[in-house]
């Protein structure tokens, strides 16, 4: 930041002295009043030149830009007061000039530098003044309140803001080692939950391969059950713990990347089309016109949100029904959509589906191992991508749901991979926020 | 003389079920719940393979005790099978063989199927007898 506003200072440089040559040839051909002599302007002109290429030498090799930049204020304000004194002293509001520096020093040095650096700037202009016109007790007195009075305001606000980056950076240190923490814990919770399930599951194995003895059939059936619902409670505790993290963590930026959904799509569709197979049911992805379709996403969490929403097609779509999986980019968005032609939602029940634990009559009548959480994932997973969820559905005819991610144009990407997502601004005003879910209740 | 096989794993239940697995196999089965007592008995009884646990006292306590058990001659060529569900829990945190970085010679999901286990014991064991 200090470096950019040396450059500034740099530019500006150049500019006064264009203007001061401006000036002497003004003086020169007599456009200006007799008072202005065309040597003052030329030898400021030189000088001001001459210093930013020496300062340009110097930085390149030697001196760090803090340093430099006391260097460069004072050249300013030897520049300053031979313009002062050149234009007649008070006649011009050239003495403002160095409240510019007192401001710069003030804000990215300590206040005792800033605090010199006024006084000095006080002594130019008045040595300045009184050179020239002899300038009043009062205006001196006025000049430099002005000065220490803007030395002061600038030493309490950047201050302040000091205080409050520090206090920043605390916040963020302590949010980072809490998440941490969290994880950690999380991963502990998990570990522990699941353990049990993975003894009474190695127990239902032995009993069921006969290693403990033959069984009768009953008692299999018996065992069978037990194991299929200690997935399912080990499968609960897992998505409970996933959108407990999803809706707690901190989300880092670390975690995201360019995503192309055109490629990420093919393995999902493959892996859906091998679990609906089972059931005979179809599974096809529409042509899609592009080869790229570029978002920011984290895959891991993506890919929880699409397998999900396949997995949903798949439970709820009837024997040899068929899905389709469509791509396409529209302005500033990529979409998904997936159809099936299945049970479909009833009309008051969805706005409920995202809800935690909710499973629809028909849902629950047609797969009744589902943990209701599979929609509540989907939808927390599309609020960190700033995405935006919509779904149409009529009873026994089907449901679509449409995902409108964000687009990364290609440059974009290229040029900052770290950078923000575009707005999701394609559609109306409702359907841009974070997370937002919108039903119909037909195609 | 039967095989010996060694498992590593703080669960007392998941070890009794293994064991009436790998017993029923005909296998002598050794049993450790914890890191440290588990390589006491890997390097005092040399056993021909060792199933080890991940997540026991601490978060890698597993991982910590392979590396240690490679730096011990009589057990650098030992097969070691990691049977954890620290994968499913987290799968960005790769402790699969594959990765590289883990001198493992099998990693297996917890639960195990029993039939799985079987014929990966039989095979690395029959690996390492040459």
């Amino acid at each position: 930041m200090l470096a950019e506003r040396i450059q500034w200072f740099v530019r500006i440089r150049w500019a006064i002295a264009a203007l001061c040559a401006a000036a002497a040839v003004g003086a020169g051909i007599g456009l200006l009043p007799e008072i202005f002599d065309y040597r003052y302007f030329v030898g400021t002109a030189l000088f001001l030149g001459a210093a930013n290429l020496f300062f340009r030498w110097v930085t390149a090799r030697f001196l760090r830009k803090r340093r430099l930049m006391v260097g460069q204020v004072l050249v300013d304000y030897l520049a300053i007061a031979v313009l002062t004194y050149a234009t007649g002293g008070t006649a011009t509001p050239l003495p403002m000039l160095f409240l510019i520096h007192i401001i710069l020093v003030s804000l990215f040095f300590r206040p005792l530098t800033g605090l010199l650096v006024t006084g000095l700037g006080f002594g130019c202009a008045w040595v300045a003044l009184l050179a020239s016109s002899g300038a009043s007790f009062w205006y001196g007195a006025i000049l430099g309140s002005s000065f220490l009075f803007c030395w002061y305001l600038t030493c309490t606000i950047t201050q302040s803001l000091k205080l409050r980056e520090e206090q920043l950076e605390e916040s963020n240190a302590m949010l980072e080692r809490l998440d941490r923490e969290k994880t950690q814990a999380t991963l502990r919770a998990t570990h522990e939950l699941k353990a049990p399930f993975s003894a009474i599951k190695s127990y239902v194995y032995l009993l069921r391969d006969g290693y403990c003895g033959e069984l009768p059939a009953e008692a299999l059936e018996v065992v069978g059950r037990i194991g299929d619902r200690c997935d399912r409670l080990t499968d609960m505790i897992a998505a409970i713990l996933q959108v407990g993290n999803l809706r707690t963590a901190v989300v880092k930026e670390d975690d995201f990347e360019p995503v192309n959904l055109v490629e990420f799509m093919v393995p999902e569709v493959e892996e859906a089309a091998v679990l609906a197979n089972a059931r005979k049911i179809t599974v096809k992805a529409a042509p899609c016109q592009e080869r790229e379709i570029m978002i920011r996403a984290a895959p891991r969490h993506l890919h929880t949100m699409i397998s999900n929403l396949l997995r949903n097609a798949i439970n709820y779509s009837q024997e040899g029904g068929d899905i389709e999986v469509a791509l396409f980019s529209a302005k500033r968005n990529a979409v998904l959509r997936i159809t099936d032609h299945g049970i479909g939602i009833a009309r008051e029940q969805i706005p409920k589906i995202f809800d935690d634990f909710f499973r629809s009559t028909s849902a629950a009548r047609v797969n009744p191992n589902g943990n209701g959480l599979g929609l509540t994932l989907v939808k927390e997973v599309a609020k960190i991508h700033s995405a935006t969820i919509e779904v149409a559905s009529e009873e026994g005819q089907g449901t679509i749901f449409w995902v409108w991610f964000p687009r990364v144009s290609a440059a974009a990407q290229r040029e900052d991979e770290g950078g923000e997502p575009a707005r999701n601004d394609d559609k109306g005003e409702d359907a841009r926020r974070t997370g937002e879910v919108s039903h119909e209740a037909h195609h | 003389m039967r095989n010996r096989i060694l498992i590593i794993d703080d669960d007392p239940d998941y070890v009794a079920a293994i064991s009436a697995l790998l017993e029923a196999a005909d296998y002598e089965v050794l049993t450790a719940y914890n890191g440290t007592d588990g390589l006491k008995l890997a390097i005092s009884q040399q056993p021909d393979l060792v199933l080890l646990d991940v997540v026991m006292t601490d978060r890698t306590e597993g991982l910590r005790v392979l590396k240690e058990m490679r730096t011990v001659p009589a057990l650098e060529h030992t097969p070691v099978v990691i049977i954890s569900s620290i994968y499913t829990e987290m799968p960005v945190f790769q402790v699969s063989p594959d990765a590289g970085w883990v001198p493992a010679d099998l990693f297996l999901p917890k639960p195990v199927d029993p039939s799985r286990l079987l014929a990966e014991a039989a095979r690395l064991i029959a690996v390492h007898k040459g």
